[in-house]
C-alpha cells in the first residue's frame, strides 16, 4: 500500500518541523503567533505538531479551530470557541468572560486556540472594501491574551498573503503584537528522511533521484510527498522518472498551481508579490533597493506591502531564499528550483535553433543564479551534483518553456542527453550535459554527433564546472573540440553567466552536417 | 495545637446569609467527616443560651475564623463590630488564622481585614462566579489549604527549614507565610539591598515551595497571586524552590507563562545563596520582551502627564487620548485609572490590600473585547460594569432594570449612581476607533451617537461635571466631524485632546537602564543616547533596542555580573532594525499616514531625506510648525520639535529612505 498521499493534512510520514521549538515558546509567553506560508508548505502539519508537542503536557488544552464558520459572522465566531470550551455563549458579552467561565470549572491550567485557514476569517464578505469579519474577532482574543484577570492562553493562526488584509483594511491589534513565524521548505536530508519507506521495502531511493526530487519541488513538503507518490508506484526509478512525474503534475493539478498563485500573488490583493517575483526570476541573484522600492509602488487594490513584506512572503512561499539582511543593498536573494518557479515564458522566436539557444541560456540563467542548489557535501567539501540531476533539471525547464522532451529517451538512469522537439514540429534538437574533468567529457561533441539524425535541426552542450579552469575556454577548444571542422567562439551577451559560448561544426560519418552550441558554465560554491 | 484533634473553626456570618452557610458547611463536610476541622457557629447554641457568651467563648478558642463577607455582614454592627474585631486581634497575636470569604461582590478596601488572604482565592465573590458550585469548591480548596498549613508549618519539612535557614545567611527578610495546597507555600521575601540594587528588582518577591515537585497549575497560582498584589511583590520574577531532583529542566518542560523565573535547587539538603542563582537566570528571560501593558511598579515615566489626566478626571473633564499603537496610551491611562481607583488595578478587583482612597470610580471598557459589536451589547456590558462597580464601591443604586433597551437602562443607572455616588464617575473607552470605524464609511456600531449624546447630556448635566469620559484611540477624526448620522456630532467641543509622543528623554534612558539592570545590562552613556536617536523614545521600540543589545551580550557574556554595553551599541542596531516587531510598527506608522494623512505621509518622507542638520530650514520650508502636514507629524511625535528637534527618529528615516520610493517615482 502506498503509504504517500499528498493530499492529506495529515500524512502518515511526518517530518518533525524544528518550526515547533520557537511557536511553543512564544506561545508559552502567552503571546499570539502567526504562522506564514505558501499552499503545501505544511501550515496544517506544523499545527499539528504544535498540538501533540503541547498535549504533552497535561497542563494545557489545545483547540484546533480546522476553518471559520460557515456563517463568518463575529458571533459565530464566539459561538464556535463557545462550544469548544464547552461553556454557554449566552449573556457573554466579551472574550474574555468566556474564557474566564471556562477557567472557572475543573480544566488544565493552560489553554491554547489553534486557528488553521486564518486567510479566511480575513477575507472580505462583501465586496473588497469592507471590513474582515476575522478582524474583530482576533482583536478581541487579542484583548483576551492581555486582560490583567487571565493567563494561560496563547493564539496561533496560520495563515498566507491574506494575514496583511488584517493589518491593512483597518489595523489589526492581534497581527500588529503576534510573533511570526515562517515554514521553511524542506531541505535534502528532509526529503530523504520523508522517502524511508522505500528503503524499509528494500529499495531506497538513488542519490541522484533525491536530488532531482529536491529540485524539482523545491523542498514543498506537498510537492515532495506527491513525488514521492508517484514513484512508489514504479518497478524502478530514476531521477528522469522524477521530471516526468512533474511535467505530469503540470497537467493533472492546474487547480493546486491556481491556488498556490494566489496564496502569494493574488492580483485582488496586491500585484507587488508577482512583479517583485517576476523581477527576482530575471535578476542575477542580487536586487537593488530602488528596483524593489519602485515594484511596490503603487500599492496593491487592497494591500498596501512594503518590499520587506513581499520578500517575506515571497520566502513563505518557498519560492525564494533571502540570504542575509534586507536592509542590504542589494538584497541577495535567489529563486528556488522547482516546477513552482522555473521560467514558463519561452522565446518567442520560430527559428528552432535560435529558440533552442535562447530557452537555454534562461535555464542557465537559472542555473547560475540558483547554484547553491546543486552542490552536495562530498568528501572534500560540497561537490556538484551527478550531470543525471542536471539533465533532469533542463528536462523539466525546457517542459515548462513549450518543448517536448522524448519520454523513451530519458528512461535510463544516469542518461544525460535529451531529445527535444517543439509541440506539434518535427524537427529535433539535442542536449547533452557534462562536468568538465568527468568521465567522457572531452567526447562530448561527438556524443551529440552519435545522436544525430535526419530530423534534427540543433544540439547544444552544456558544459559545467565548479573550478576556477585557468583559460577555461581555450582549453575546452583544444580538448574537446579538437576534432571539428570549424569551432567559433560566440559572442556572449555581457549579462550571460556563461563563460563562454562556442559554434562548432562536424560530419557525422554518413555526412550529416552537425552545428553544435557548447556552453560553458561555471557554478559557484558560494551563490 | 495538637495535630489529631479537628481545627476548632468558628463561624461569623449575617443570619441572612444563613443560606450561604449551609452551602459552606456541605462543601466542606468531608474535611469535617475527617476528624481535621469543627465547625460551631451561633445556630448551635439551644434556645434560651447565653448567646452571647456562648459564642464569645467560641471565637476565643477558635484555631480558624471564617467572615462570611456580604453587604449585610458588613452591616451588622454585631458581626463587624465585634466578633470580626476580636478575632481580628486574635489573628494579629497569631493565636488564630482568620479567613474573609467573599459572598457577594462589596468594596471592603478599608476595612480591617482588607491585609488577609480572601476566599475565594481570585477574589470574586461567591455570587460573581458563573458557577457558584464551582465558587464554593474552590473556597473549600482554599479552606483545606488554611487547614493544612495550620497542622503542618513550614519548618517542619526539612526543605521548609533549609529555606528559612538560607534566608537569613543571604540578609533575606521572611515578610509572609501563606500555605496554598498540601506541601505547597507562597512566601514573600525582602531581597537584600545589594541584590535588589544589582538586578532593580522590588524590594519584595514571591517564593513558591513544594516538598515534591513543582506541577504546571503551581506556577500558574503563583503567578495568579503575583498579579493580585502586583503593588507588594516584584511582578516579573518568581523564585521556586522544591524538594525534587533536576528542578531547572523540569521546570523548563512545565508548561507555564512565566518567565523570569529563577530555580532554586536543594542540593544534597542544601540551597545555594540567591545571588549564584539570579545571576545566570535572569539574564535569561528577555524582560525587553515583555508585551502586556505595563502596569503598577513596571510603569516608567510620564509622572506628570499622570498627575494631569488624574487632576482633569478628578474634575469630571472628558479626555481624549490619542497617539499610534503602542505609543504608551493604555499604560498611561491605566496609570491614571489606578491611582484615581486602587480597585481597578488589581486583576481581580476587590482583592488584596491596596492603599490609597477611591477618588474616581472608574469603568473600564476595551471596546475589542466585545463579542457583538451592537449598541444594545454594548450598553448592557456598560449596565453590567458599572453596577457591579457600584456594589463593589458599597453604593447600591436600588434599581431594577425595567426595559429590555440596554441604552434606557444605562441612562437611568447612570443618573441614579451620579446622584448618589459621592464622586464623580469614569467610563473609559479603550481603542474607541473600534466604535466608530468601518470601510464603509458608516459607524460600526449603528447608532454609537446615542449612546454619546447620553454620556454627554450626564457629563453636562451638572457643574463641575460628575462624569468623564475618556476615549483612547488613535486620532481625533471622530471627534471633528460636524455631524453624525445626520445630528450634531455630540464629540464635538467635548473632549480635551491629549496627543501621546514618546516618552521624555529622562524617561526613555531610565526605562533601558532599568530593565537593563535586571537582565545584567550596565547601559552607559553612549548607549542611552544612541538609542534616543534611533527610536525618539517610542517605548516599544526602545524596548526592541533592548532587546537588540541583550542578543549581542548573550554572545559576548563572560563572567561579569554586568556588562556594559556601550562597547557594541552601534552593532545592536543592525539587528534592532531587522527585528520583525520593529519593522511592523514602522509599517503601521507608514500605512495609517499613506491612508489617513497622506500629505502628512508625504512631508515625512520628504523630511525623512534632508540631512539631519537642514531640517530646521526644511520644516521653515514646508511652511512651519504650523503647518498642516507638519503638525500631524509633530502630534503623533514623529518629528519632534524644540528643544532637543527638529529631528526625525533615525529609525524613521533609515525605514523611509530603505523601503519607500523617492517621491518622482511614487505613485500617491
Amino acid at each position: 500500500m502506498n503509504p504517500y498521499d499528498w493530499n492529506r493534512p495529515d500524512p502518515t510520514i511526518e517530518i518533525p518541523r524544528s518550526e515547533v521549538v520557537p511557536v511553543v515558546e512564544q506561545l508559552r509567553r502567552g503571546n499570539g503567533v502567526v504562522i506564514l506560508a505558501g499552499r503545501g508548505l505544511g501550515k496544517s502539519v506544523l499545527l499539528q505538531q504544535v498540538r501533540r508537542s503541547l498535549e504533552q503536557s497535561p497542563d494545557v488544552r489545545v483547540i484546533l479551530f480546522r476553518e471559520p464558520p460557515a456563517q463568518q459572522t463575529l458571533a459565530a465566531c464566539f459561538e464556535d470557541l463557545a462550544r469548544e470550551l464547552g461553556v454557554s455563549p449566552s449573556g457573554v458579552l466579551k472574550a474574555s468572560d468566556l474564557v474566564r467561565a471556562y477557567f472557572d470549572r475543573d480544566v488544565p491550567p493552560n489553554l491554547v486556540l489553534l486557528y488553521d485557514e486564518f486567510d479566511r476569517y480575513a477575507r472580505p464578505l462583501h465586496g473588497a472594501s469592507s471590513d474582515p469579519p476575522g478582524r474583530a474577532f482576533f482583536n478581541s482574543l487579542q484583548s483576551m491574551l492581555e486582560h490583567e484577570a487571565i493567563r494561560g492562553v496563547g493564539i496561533l493562526a496560520a495563515a498566507s498573503i491574506g494575514l496583511y488584509l488584517f493589518r491593512d483594511a483597518l489595523g489589526s491589534s492581534f497581527i500588529s503584537k503576534a510573533a511570526r513565524q515562517r515554514i521553511r521548505p524542506f531541505d535534502r536530508s528532509e526529503i530523504e528522511i520523508l522517502s524511508r519507506p522505500f528503503a524499509d521495502r528494500g529499495e531506497p531511493l538513488a542519490v541522484e533521484t533525491l536530488e532531482a526530487l529536491h529540485l524539482a519541488s523545491g523542498g514543498n513538503p506537498a510537492l515532495a510527498t506527491y513525488g514521492l507518490e508517484s514513484l512508489w508506484e514504479l518497478e524502478i526509478s530514476t531521477e528522469r522518472d522524477v521530471a516526468e512525474i512533474f511535467i505530469d503534475f503540470q497537467e493533472r493539478n492546474k487547480e493546486f498551481l491556481r491556488s498556490f498563485q494566489l496564496s502569494f500573488a493574488d492580483p485582488m490583493l496586491s500585484e507587488a508579490p508577482q512583479r517583485v517575483w517576476d523581477l527576482i526570476r530575471q535578476s542575477d541573484g542580487e536586487m537593488f533597493h530602488v528596483a524593489l522600492q519602485e515594484a511596490c509602488s503603487p500599492a496593491g487594490p487592497l494591500l498596501q506591502l512594503d518590499f520587506g513584506d513581499v520578500l517575506d512572503i515571497l520566502a513563505a512561499s518557498g519560492l525564494v531564499r533571502i540570504k542575509g539582511s534586507v536592509k542590504a543593498d542589494p538584497v541577495v536573494v535567489q529563486p528556488i528550483n522547482s516546477i513552482l518557479s522555473l521560467p514558463t515564458v519561452p522565446s518567442a522566436i520560430p527559428d528552432l535553433r535560435e529558440r533552442l539557444r535562447q530557452d537555454l541560456q534562461t535555464l542557465l540563467h537559472r542555473l547560475h543564479v540558483s547554484s547553491a542548489d546543486f552542490f552536495r557535501p562530498g568528501k572534500d567539501g560540497k561537490q556538484l551534483v551527478p550531470e543525471a540531476v542536471f539533465a533532469a533539471f533542463l528536462t523539466l525547464g525546457f517542459e515548462l518553456l513549450g518543448w517536448q522532451v522524448a519520454r523513451e529517451a530519458q528512461r535510463g538512469a544516469g542518461r544525460t542527453d535529451l531529445l527535444l522537439h517543439r509541440a506539434g514540429g518535427e524537427e529535433m534538437a539535442i542536449v547533452e550535459t557534462k562536468i568538465w574533468g568527468r568521465r567522457g567529457y572531452r567526447e562530448v561533441h561527438q556524443q551529440v554527433a552519435g545522436y544525430w539524425t535526419a530530423g534534427t535541426s540543433a544540439g547544444a552542450v552544456v558544459m559545467l564546472t565548479d573550478a576556477e579552469v585557468v583559460d577555461w575556454p581555450e582549453r575546452y577548444r583544444r580538448e574537446c573540440l579538437v576534432d571539428c571542422s570549424e569551432v567559433r567562439l560566440a559572442a556572449t551577451d555581457s549579462t550571460s553567466p556563461t563563460r563562454a559560448r562556442f559554434e562548432a561544426s562536424s560530419r557525422t560519418l554518413d555526412g550529416m552536417s552537425v552545428e553544435v552550441e557548447h556552453f560553458l558554465l561555471r557554478l559557484a560554491r558560494g551563490r | 495545637m495538637a495535630s489529631d484533634q479537628p481545627l476548632s473553626v468558628f463561624v461569623s456570618y449575617s443570619h441572612r446569609d444563613e443560606e450561604f452557610r449551609h452551602r459552606l458547611e456541605a462543601h466542606l463536610a468531608p474535611l469535617v467527616r475527617e476528624g481535621r476541622i469543627a465547625f460551631w457557629h451561633d445556630r448551635k447554641i439551644d434556645d434560651g443560651e447565653a448567646w452571647r457568651e456562648r459564642a464569645a467563648g467560641h471565637l476565643e478558642a477558635a484555631d480558624l475564623v471564617l467572615l462570611l463577607v456580604s453587604p449585610a455582614f458588613l452591616a451588622s454592627d454585631y458581626c463587624y463590630e465585634i466578633e470580626m474585631k476580636r478575632a481580628l486581634e486574635r489573628h494579629n497575636e497569631g493565636t488564630a488564622r482568620v479567613v474573609p470569604v467573599l459572598l457577594r461582590p462589596v468594596n471592603w478596601k478599608w476595612a480591617p481585614f482588607a491585609e488577609l488572604q480572601v476566599l475565594p482565592l481570585d477574589g470574586r465573590a461567591v455570587t460573581s462566579w458563573y458557577d457558584t458550585d464551582a465558587a464554593w469548591a474552590a473556597v473549600a480548596q482554599g479552606l483545606e489549604a488554611v487547614v493544612d498549613g495550620l497542622r503542618e508549618p513550614i519548618d517542619s519539612i526539612p526543605l521548609g527549614a533549609e529555606i528559612l535557614r538560607r534566608l537569613h545567611s543571604d540578609g533575606a527578610d521572611l515578610l509572609g507565610l501563606r500555605k496554598i495546597g498540601t506541601g505547597r507555600w507562597h512566601l514573600q521575601i525582602r531581597l537584600p539591598n545589594e541584590l535588589r540594587d544589582l538586578y532593580g528588582t522590588a524590594s519584595e518577591v514571591l517564593l513558591l515551595a513544594a516538598v515534591d515537585e513543582i506541577r504546571g497549575e503551581d506556577l500558574k497560582r503563583a503567578e495568579e497571586e503575583l498579579l493580585r498584589r502586583e503593588y507588594d511583590l516584584d511582578p516579573d520574577l518568581l523564585i521556586v524552590a522544591d524538594g525534587g531532583l533536576e528542578l531547572e529542566d523540569r521546570l523548563a518542560r512545565i508548561y507555564q507563562l512565566w518567565g523570569q523565573w529563577v530555580p532554586w535547587p536543594l542540593i544534597d539538603g542544601t540551597l545555594p545563596p540567591l545571588a549564584e542563582q539570579f545571576r545566570p537566570h535572569l539574564s535569561a528571560y528577555d524582560i525587553f520582551e515583555r508585551r502586556l501593558p505595563a502596569r503598577g511598579s513596571q510603569v516608567i515615566g510620564r509622572s506628570a502627564l499622570v498627575a494631569d489626566l488624574s487632576k482633569r478626571l478628578q474634575r469630571g473633564q472628558s479626555l481624549g487620548i490619542f497617539g499610534l499603537r503602542k505609543i504608551g496610551k493604555t499604560t498611561l491611562c491605566r496609570a491614571v485609572t489606578d491611582k484615581l481607583d486602587p480597585a481597578t488595578r488589581l486583576s481581580n478587583p476587590g482583592t488584596g490590600r491596596h492603599s490609597g482612597a477611591v477618588t474616581v470610580p472608574v469603568i473600564w471598557l476595551d471596546v475589542q473585547e466585545l463579542c457583538q459589536r451592537t449598541l444594545e451589547s454594548l450598553a448592557a456590558q456598560l449596565v453590567r460594569d458599572l453596577e457591579e462597580r457600584l456594589l463593589r464601591a458599597w453604593v447600591d443604586p436600588r434599581w431594577q432594570p425595567l426595559s429590555g433597551d440596554s441604552l434606557a437602562d444605562l441612562n437611568r443607572l447612570l443618573k441614579v449612581a451620579l446622584k448618589q455616588a459621592p464622586w464623580p464617575i469614569a467610563v473609559v473607552f479603550d481603542e474607541y476607533d473600534l466604535l466608530f470605524e468601518s470601510d464603509e464609511g458608516d459607524p460600526a456600531i449603528a447608532g454609537i451617537d446615542r449612546l454619546f449624546r447620553m454620556f454627554r447630556a450626564h457629563a453636562q448635566a451638572q457643574e463641575p461635571s460628575r462624569l468623564a469620559v475618556v476615549v483612547i484611540g488613535r486620532d481625533s477624526e471622530f471627534f471633528d466631524r460636524p455631524e453624525m448620522n445626520g445630528r450634531p456630532n455630540p464629540m464635538l467641543n467635548w473632549f480635551v485632546p491629549r496627543w501621546l509622543g514618546p516618552m521624555e528623554a529622562a524617561d526613555a534612558d531610565e526605562l533601558l537602564c532599568r530593565l537593563g539592570r535586571r537582565v545584567g545590562l550596565d547601559i552607559g552613556e553612549e548607549t542611552a543616547t544612541l538609542a534616543r536617536r534611533w527610536t525618539g523614545g517610542h517605548p516599544l521600540l526602545h524596548r526592541q533596542l533592548g532587546s537588540a543589545l541583550l542578543e549581542v551580550a548573550r554572545g559576548r557574556r563572560r563572567n561579569e555580573e554586568h556588562i556594559p554595553t556601550d562597547p557594541f551599541c552601534t552593532e545592536a542596531i543592525d539587528l534592532f532594525v531587522d527585528r520583525d516587531h520593529v519593522l511592523t510598527t514602522l509599517r503601521e506608522v507608514y500605512f495609517l499616514l499613506s491612508k489617513r494623512y497622506p500629505e502628512a505621509s508625504l512631508q515625512l518622507h520628504q523630511l525623512s531625506r534632508e540631512p539631519a542638520r537642514d531640517l530646521r530650514g526644511a520644516v521653515k520650508a514646508a511652511g512651519g510648525w504650523h503647518q498642516p502636514a507638519i503638525r500631524t507629524l509633530r502630534k503623533f511625535g514623529l518629528l519632534l520639535g524644540p528643544p532637543a528637534g527638529p529631528y526625525i527618529p533615525e529609525l524613521l528615516r533609515w525605514y523611509s529612505r530603505t523601503f519607500v520610493p523617492e517621491l518622482d517615482r511614487m505613485a500617491v
